[in-house]
């Protein structure tokens, strides 16, 4: 699946983390990449857990 | 006794058991009642399960109507709306017979081994969802659908935030565990979710080594770093909580000796060292049967393991495990299918037997789930019974 114009697959990784990080509604400031990113890294290994 | 004091006394009460050093005031109570509580409150699962606000509801009926003096689950234990948010059907609900089904499906092929030890954030996030769930496989997901689960996951967390402050403030309910931590090892792991039960005892006669290299690569992630907060945690126990850690452990009943000693001993081992280096408590469950490896924890401090065994009898526990206080006991076999004269001879037993000089935590022998697990009646006469009881 694409995300509006960058044509970014987000089942794939790392790309596909790295633009839903951007682009989420997430409670973390845009700047903090890093954390963002570890934020949906977690949600995709609770998830996985189910 | 207002809320607050009920509180200080129940976590003393629990504190006291567990840690041995003293007897207390009276044998302590805990509530292992899962899904049962919500069938008993006369609601369907499908509506607690997907509705916050009626498991609220649940949970306190549930107390108002026993009077634990610590409840374990708060409604949590199945968080089936964030992964419904993805269209996950991981959990089948069945209203009509009350049950809560999990598919058991391993996300990882015994060839895939080396794949996930090289990345396993890489195989989770595309392989293992793909095979959990079907729009990330065929490519229909959309980033909204993933804001829906990350929105799912935030009221999850809040609904547990205020039912705890709930529980406190109104019920005068103690937090059960402190907050030092989850190392999750990563047999359990390759156990629970990634190659299942008879896909890891496959893989543990096969290739040993590579089981090794991808718990070593689960370890790095998952298991150290909540090691690590245990490290970085205050010396002593945490008075303001029953526990100061809790472990679930099921792998170990796939397990032989050579097995545990090799792939599941050297984490738990740490754990264990720096609970005790720390002066620490644990709530140990270990599901089935755990006999065969309990002597390895012959030698840690008296009172700092507290064993919850599910098909073991807590009587050998005491017997052979007399540095560990014991949490459990009364069978849900009993509770379900007894007289009420039976349960509380059970409960007279326990409390002369185990708990006459402390040690002793009373609570079911698993997690109470379906509708014949327990007879309310019973219920309500056990709870009675040791709350007035002084061994």
């Amino acid at each position: 699946m694409e995300m509006e114009d960058k044509k970014v697959d987000i089942t794939k990784y790392p790309e596909g983390l790295k633009a839903l990080a951007a682009q989420l509604d997430l409670p973390i400031p845009p700047e903090e990449t890093e954390k963002r990113e570890a934020m949906v890294m977690g949600l995709i290994s609770s998830l996985v857990r189910q | 006794m207002t809320n607050q004091e009920q509180k200080q006394y129940r976590t003393k009460l629990i504190r006291d058991a567990s840690m041995m050093q003293k007897k207390p005031d009276r044998v302590p109570h805990v509530s292992f009642f899962v899904t049962w509580k919500i069938l008993d409150a006369g609601y369907k699962l499908s509506e607690a399960m997907n509705d916050y606000a009626i498991m609220e509801k649940v949970v306190r009926r549930h107390q108002e109507e026993y009077g634990f003096d610590a409840i374990f689950e708060y409604g949590g234990r199945n968080a089936i709306r964030i992964p419904a948010a993805l269209g996950g059907t991981t959990y089948s609900i069945n209203d009509e017979a009350g049950t809560v089904n999990y598919k058991d499906k391993a996300i990882c092929e015994h060839d895939e081994l080396e794949e996930l030890a090289a990345d396993p954030q890489n195989f989770f996030y595309e392989k293992g969802m793909a095979r959990k769930y079907p729009c990330w496989a065929d490519g229909t997901v959309t980033a909204e659908d993933v804001q829906r689960a990350i929105d799912e996951q935030s009221k999850f967390i809040q609904y547990h935030i205020n039912i705890t402050r709930i529980m406190n403030e109104e019920y005068g309910m103690p937090n059960f565990t402190a907050p030092n931590g989850f190392a999750y090892a990563g047999l359990d792991f390759l156990f629970n979710t990634i190659r299942g039960i008879k896909g890891l005892s496959i893989d543990m006669r096969r290739d040993p080594a590579k089981v090794e290299e991808a718990i070593a690569a689960l370890n790095e992630l998952y298991f150290t770093p909540g090691l690590n907060v245990l490290k970085n945690a205050p010396e002593g126990p945490n008075m303001d909580y029953c526990f100061d850690y809790d472990i679930t452990l099921l792998c170990h009943t796939i397990l032989n000796q050579k097995q545990f000693e090799r792939f599941l001993w050297p984490d738990l081992k740490a754990v264990l060292d720096v609970l005790a280096e720390k002066k620490k408590t644990l709530r140990l469950f270990m599901e089935g049967s755990s006999k065969r490896f309990w002597e390895y924890l012959k030698d840690y401090p008296k009172g700092m393991i507290t064993m919850h065994p599910e098909q073991d009898d807590v009587f050998d526990v005491r017997k052979e495990l007399p540095n560990c206080a014991i949490l459990g006991g009364m069978p849900v076999s009993l509770l379900g299918n007894g007289t009420r004269q039976q349960c509380l001879d059970r409960t007279k037993l326990l409390c002369d037997e185990l708990g006459k000089d402390g040690g002793f935590i009373l609570c079911q022998d698993k997690m109470v789930s379906f509708r014949n697990d327990a007879n309310p009646e019973n219920v309500h006469a056990v709870c009675e019974f040791v709350r007035e009881y002084r061994p």
